[in-house]
């Protein structure tokens, strides 16, 4: 089944349907398991898109539920299905809560399905468009999940998303750098990701005043990055630094 | 014409029907095939750019790959550019589609195409590109090779923060200039090096035609030429505003931002540096062909060739085949824009306009289908090496995209202004959806000559909020769309990560499925994000009629 997932990581959903389909028809139960899981996924990008697929699609997942909800295969099928509440219907009928998610990131926050969850989880409620629950709130909630974490990736996926949070909503500066240099220091391989981090810490320190910290920053990405719009904007603010640094000694 | 005998008219139909079908089966044979060529690996490579120089360049360097390696037969298709579109759609849909394609920004729905057909190139681009052995650009990852890091439209999907494509050259704007119609109408014999030069000189143009009842204009305009013009000024102005519109302290905005800090109140059409940069693209649509925005690039090209205007602001690419057009002398010069010392806009005014941002063009990127995919890697490799892409330029006669290649003699003076303040603003700020259509539509009211700087920004007032509000919901539909696209990826990638190398297909082996699996969490968390961010702004902020 290898095969079906490579096609599956690059999309070529057709090909990788019929091989689950397959296997989940003749394999042992674990191969079946596993294939049924395949097909499910699949199915919910085969062309054309339909709502009946989507729903055929979760029906297969809510099966592989029942057979048995806490392996990995069955992890991944909650999973799904709370993925499919929340971002496969349309904007009126998405769920920003679904209970498949809630109860991943309460039972198996020690899973990467729990954490994913944590992580869609936290990101629909801090942008959930009502008055309520306030921003502290959301804030809080947020906060809650800070030390659940403990796959390296999704953590720096949490503080990258709290640290733009934050500045979306233009609250506390301290606690988005806070947040921004977590996730630098847990790395950050994307280059263009990379890039913004570095300008957002620079500015962020240097509205705060911690001058060294953001001419540092400011440093980084002229170091990091010979071609970028944002040279010259970047070399203002280093510049403007130094003369005030000069200016202080 | 003799009555024909039954017998004769079925034979008749029967030989025409063969035909057709012959017809037909030779077209999509063309179509299709790929050549049997024993003991090589036949690579296509498809593009819809109408300048024939890139054709014949990327010929020569396939020429010279190929002698290297002989292995490899590289076959060349251009496709008409009016149905390069249909064309990649019909390819992809039938699997057909060759290894290497162009990708364009300027045809629209490409980049979607893009993003489910082309193999992402970004791990490759991570790494030196192994042509720059034994040049100052050895060490350095391949992207970094290019002057503009592949931060473009068309090889960087911002959705799935992913490289997808190699640049052949860097296409800037110049206006080029009629050398003979200059000096006789001004008494120039060089362009002018300023803003406030540019203006007095489309005036005294203006007088010339007057005093001497003729139909010379200072510039032979168009939709797209007079935008080139416009652009430099108006971003100039707002320069300041900008960085002041950054909410995401990224000092960066992207086509979006504009719609999102107007619902805000950041920005209005009554901010003093939205009504200056109107003012400039007023004056400078006086200078136009009257009738400018009504017309296109093949009109405004014959009234410059025939000797009609002055001046035409076109593609730097465009130099050779104008060249050939004309009869008289030609030369260009930079779109200047006001300075921080400009009399009346200094003090919005921070330096340069970068010119980083323009369109690049001739794209390449890989099929995802290709059953040559490393094959078709190399080569675009090699035609992106410093010494690619110098030839490549040579003999189109194009900027090059790569850092340190030689600059070929016809386009020397076409060198990108590459530090500098941002230079998108006037191109992004209608977005691209409805309110582009709506800001075209109105556009008459700045520019005509009973339209003012007021009439148009009311009207904009007007507009400008609901119709952005509209597309801002429509893309964030879309983002959403592609973001629920992502998740059989990121199963997949999950699944093969957590596999031992050696059960995995041998195509998989060397590949880290971790950092795949890594940079496709990131990108859907970072679209999701921008999604719900921008459902959140339109209920915060619904747009109502008037700034």
């Amino acid at each position: 089944m290898s095969a079906a997932w490579l096609d599956t990581a690059q999309l070529f959903v057709s090909d990788a349907h019929e091989a689950f389909e397959k296997v989940a028809a003749t394999g042992t139960t674990d191969m079946r398991r596993e294939a049924a899981l395949g097909a499910a996924v699949t199915l919910l990008e085969l062309s054309p898109h339909t709502r009946g697929r989507v729903e055929k699609s979760a029906a297969a997942l809510r099966g592989l539920c029942e057979e048995n909800a806490n392996d990995a295969t069955g992890l991944a099928a909650r999973y799904l299905l709370g993925r499919i509440r929340q971002v496969y219907n349309s904007e009126d009928q998405a769920e920003p809560f679904p209970p498949e998610l809630r109860s991943l990131a309460k039972d198996h926050a020690d899973t990467i399905f729990g954490q994913l969850a944590m992580l869609k989880l936290t990101m629909h409620r801090l942008y959930l468009p009502q008055s309520e629950p306030p921003l502290a709130e959301r804030f809080q909630s947020a906060a809650a999940y800070e030390t659940k974490f403990t796959d390296p990736v999704l953590l720096r996926e949490y503080h990258l998303l709290v640290a733009n949070a934050q500045i979306f909503f233009e609250t506390t500066e301290s606690e988005a750098l806070r947040h921004l240099r977590a996730a630098w220091e847990l790395g950050i391989p994307n280059a263009v990701m990379r890039a913004d981090v570095l300008v957002q810490i620079g500015e962020l320190a240097h509205a705060l005043g911690r001058n060294q910290v953001a001419a540092a920053s400011y440093r980084r990405f002229l170091d990091e990055n010979n071609h970028d719009e944002r040279i010259m904007m970047v070399r203002d603010r280093l510049a403007a630094l130094e003369g005030a640094h000069a200016k202080d000694e | 014409m003799p009555k024909m005998s039954r017998s004769l008219r079925r034979m008749f139909w029967i030989v025409l029907g063969l035909l057709f079908l012959l017809a037909a089966a030779r077209a999509l044979w063309l179509q299709t095939r790929t050549a049997i060529v024993p003991d090589k690996t036949v690579l296509r490579i498809g593009f819809g750019d109408s300048r024939p120089m890139g054709e014949t360049a990327l010929r020569a360097v396939a020429q010279d790959y190929m002698r290297t390696h002989p292995d490899i037969l590289i076959e060349v298709q251009r496709v008409p550019h009016t149905i390069y579109l249909q064309y990649l759609r019909t390819q992809f849909a039938g699997e057909t589609a060759p290894d290497i394609l162009q990708i364009s920004s300027w045809f629209r729905g490409v980049t979607e195409m893009r993003d489910r057909y082309m193999l992402p190139l970004t791990r490759w681009l991570n790494e030196p590109n192994p042509y720059n052995a034994g040049t100052d650009l050895a060490k350095t990852p391949w992207r970094e090779t290019f002057l503009d890091g592949l931060s473009n439209e068309a090889a960087y999907s911002s959705d799935l923060r992913d490289y997808f494509g190699v640049s052949m050259m860097i296409a800037t704007v110049r206006i080029f200039y009629n050398k003979e119609l200059l000096q006789q109408t001004t008494g120039r014999t060089a362009p002018p090096k300023s803003f406030r030069g540019l203006l007095e000189m489309s005036r005294q143009v203006q007088d010339y035609a007057r005093a001497h009842d003729h139909r010379i204009v200072p510039f032979a305009g168009c939709q797209l030429s007079a935008a080139f013009v416009m652009s430099p000024s108006f971003c100039a102005v707002n320069q300041k505003l900008y960085q002041q519109l950054d909410r995401r302290r990224t000092l960066w905005l992207d086509q979006w931002d504009y719609a999102k800090t107007y619902l805000q109140g950041d920005w209005s059409f009554s901010t003093p540096s939205i009504r200056a940069g109107y003012d400039l693209v007023r004056e400078l649509g006086t200078y136009q062909k009257p009738g400018f925005m009504q017309l296109d690039g093949r009109d405004a090209n014959f009234e410059f060739t025939q000797g009609r205007a002055v001046m035409f602001a076109a593609m730097a690419g465009d130099a050779v085949a104008l060249e050939s057009q004309a009869s008289f002398g030609i030369g260009a010069f930079a779109i200047p824009a006001p300075t921080v010392d400009d009399p009346e806009y200094s003090s919005s005014i921070l330096g340069p306009v970068s010119e980083l941002a323009n369109l690049t063009g001739f794209v390449l990127g890989v099929n995802k289908l290709s059953a040559h995919r490393d094959e078709a890697v190399d080569f675009l490799r090699y035609l992106s090496s410093r010494h690619g892409n110098e030839q490549f330029a040579r003999i189109s006669g194009w900027l090059p995209a790569v850092e340190g290649a030689e600059v070929p003699p016809v386009a020397q003076s076409h060198r990108p202004v590459l530090l500098g303040y941002p230079g998108r603003f006037w191109a992004e700020m209608h977005g691209g959806g409805d309110e582009k259509a709506v800001f075209k539509s109105n556009f008459h009211l700045l520019v005509s000559h009973e339209g003012s700087t007021e009439a148009f920004c009311q009207r904009m007032r007007q507009l400008y909020g609901p119709t952005m509000s509209g597309d801002l919901a429509r893309h964030a539909r879309e983002t959403m769309r592609n973001v629920s696209r992502q998740e059989p990826a990121i199963m997949g990638s999950w699944e093969m990560s957590r596999r031992p190398a050696e059960t995995l297909p041998a195509m998989a082996r060397n590949r880290s499925w971790t950092d795949d699996h890594d940079q496709l969490v990131g990108a859907q968390n970072r679209s999701e994000a921008e999604a719900l961010q921008t459902r959140y702004l339109l209920w915060r902020h619904p747009a109502e009629g008037a700034d």
